[in-house]
């Protein structure tokens, strides 16, 4: 197109006023540039001086995962620590086996609950109904009886069996997994043909509670299980144990009928 | 080795208003000419112009760089001042040989301008529209024939046609034929 160009013209036209944009208007039109490439992100990998975003941003998400799967890990429970033997055991004794029974006396004097700092250990016990939820729910509670050192109404334990109280709530924990359909069962029971037994508003299940002290009782903590009854019969006052479990958590063989 | 304006544009649409920057400053004071001596209000090119980096601003998702950067830069201007055109109702029916657009410029006034310059701006501003156009789009924005008619959306006949006009009356207006 060279050759449509006439010299004497360019040189005419190049000689009229050199008009340029003023500074304001260039800031304008720069402002506006710059606004812009903010408002909308690249949607490629930047270079030069903001390729640095992209590896500070990797980093971050990196350390979020580890720390949240080692997070997870820590909650888990250990199924391994679980006595089987015992949660076989369990289960059998609560297969069908809950029925309506006389409320047993408290074998042992209350002992006052003067201690706030240990939580009581029934709301470290997850919801059989919802295993799922019982790492969640274990963590809420573990909050909650923090927040509020004394129940109402059961006795706080002493902190010196605050060891031993915690690795009872951990195999009640692991136990609790199989009394699902066990408690389904009593509560069954329960509903047709006795009172309403378990009042909802307490954290923990009766069953879940009941074991704990059994287990108590069968590693010889007596002491424990005695206290963990008193404060159970306050809890549940209308609970009816059956004749297996009665033996369990009270410590006493049944008489043979 | 500088970076090509079609790169650029790109580096823009990813991001960079670096590259922008570049790129303003490249075309800035060509298309600023351009705009200005295509209106007869410097307040109106100025708008004018500050709308077409807008245009740009915004059309940059969908840039490719299927031609110049050039054609278009001032592809989006042409579209522009067409728009503004439209707006003062005026049409752009000049083609080759239309008188009727653009007022000749007296010969006698013309003899009488002290200075050349002058006469060729009163020349330039006199020219129909379109060939007007065709001649800016040629000397500032260096589009050759086939750009022009890519930027004004139309044939190569026509554009270089409009050129040739214009061309032939800047010189007639000059006394240089």
């Amino acid at each position: 197109m060279t050759e449509e160009r006439d010299p004497k013209l360019s040189r005419h036209y190049r000689e009229l006023e050199p008009l340029e944009p003023s500074a304001e208007l260039d800031r304008k039109i720069l402002d506006a540039a710059h606004a812009a490439a903010a408002r909308h992100a690249p949607l490629v990998t930047p270079a030069g001086r903001h390729r640095w975003y992209y590896g500070l941003a990797t980093a971050a998400v990196l350390v979020f995962a580890v720390a949240v799967t080692l997070h997870m890990e820590r909650e888990r429970p250990d199924p391994e620590a679980a006595a089987p033997g015992a949660a076989l055991r369990l289960e059998r004794e609560l297969r069908g086996q809950i029925k309506p029974a006389p409320q047993p006396a408290a074998p042992s004097e209350p002992k006052p609950a003067a201690k706030p700092e240990a939580p009581p250990p029934v709301a470290f016990a997850p919801d059989p109904q919802s295993p799922r939820e019982s790492g969640t729910a274990r963590e809420a509670t573990h909050d909650a009886s923090s927040a509020q050192p004394s129940s109402p109404t059961r006795p706080a334990p002493e902190p010196a069996r605050a060891t031993a109280s915690r690795q009872a709530r951990s195999d009640a924990m692991r136990l609790s997994q199989k009394q699902i359909g066990a408690e389904r069962a009593a509560t069954a029971a329960t509903s047709a043909g006795a009172p309403a037994a378990v009042p909802s508003a307490v954290p923990e299940k009766p069953e879940a509670w009941l074991e704990r002290i059994a287990e108590l009782r069968s590693r010889g903590r007596h002491a424990d299980a005695d206290r963990e009854l008193v404060a159970f019969r306050r809890a549940y006052p209308d609970y009816r144990l059956s004749d297996l479990m009665r033996e369990r958590v009270e410590g006493t063989p049944i008489p043979s009928r | 080795m500088e970076a090509p304006d079609e790169q650029l544009m790109l580096a823009y649409r990813d991001g960079d208003a670096a590259a922008f920057e570049k790129l303003y400053a490249r075309h800035r004071a060509r298309l600023y000419r351009f705009v200005l001596r295509s209106v007869k209000s410097r307040a109106i090119g100025e708008d004018l112009f500050q709308e077409i980096w807008l245009r740009v601003i915004e059309a940059r998702g969908r840039y490719t760089p299927q031609a110049r950067f050039t054609t278009w830069l001032y592809t989006i201007a042409h579209n522009h001042l067409v728009d503004h055109w439209r707006k003062r109702g005026l049409t752009l029916v000049a083609l080759e040989g239309d008188e009727t657009q653009g007022t000749s410029p007296d010969p006698a006034e013309q003899a009488q301008a002290r200075q050349s310059l002058e006469r060729f701006a009163a020349a330039l501003q006199a020219l129909p529209p379109l060939q007007r156009e065709a001649f800016l789009l040629h000397e500032e924005g260096e589009l050759s024939v086939a750009e022009i008619a890519v930027a004004t959306g139309t044939n190569e006949e026509a554009a270089k046609s409009r050129l040739r006009y214009a061309t032939a009356k800047l010189k007639a207006a000059m006394g240089d034929d």
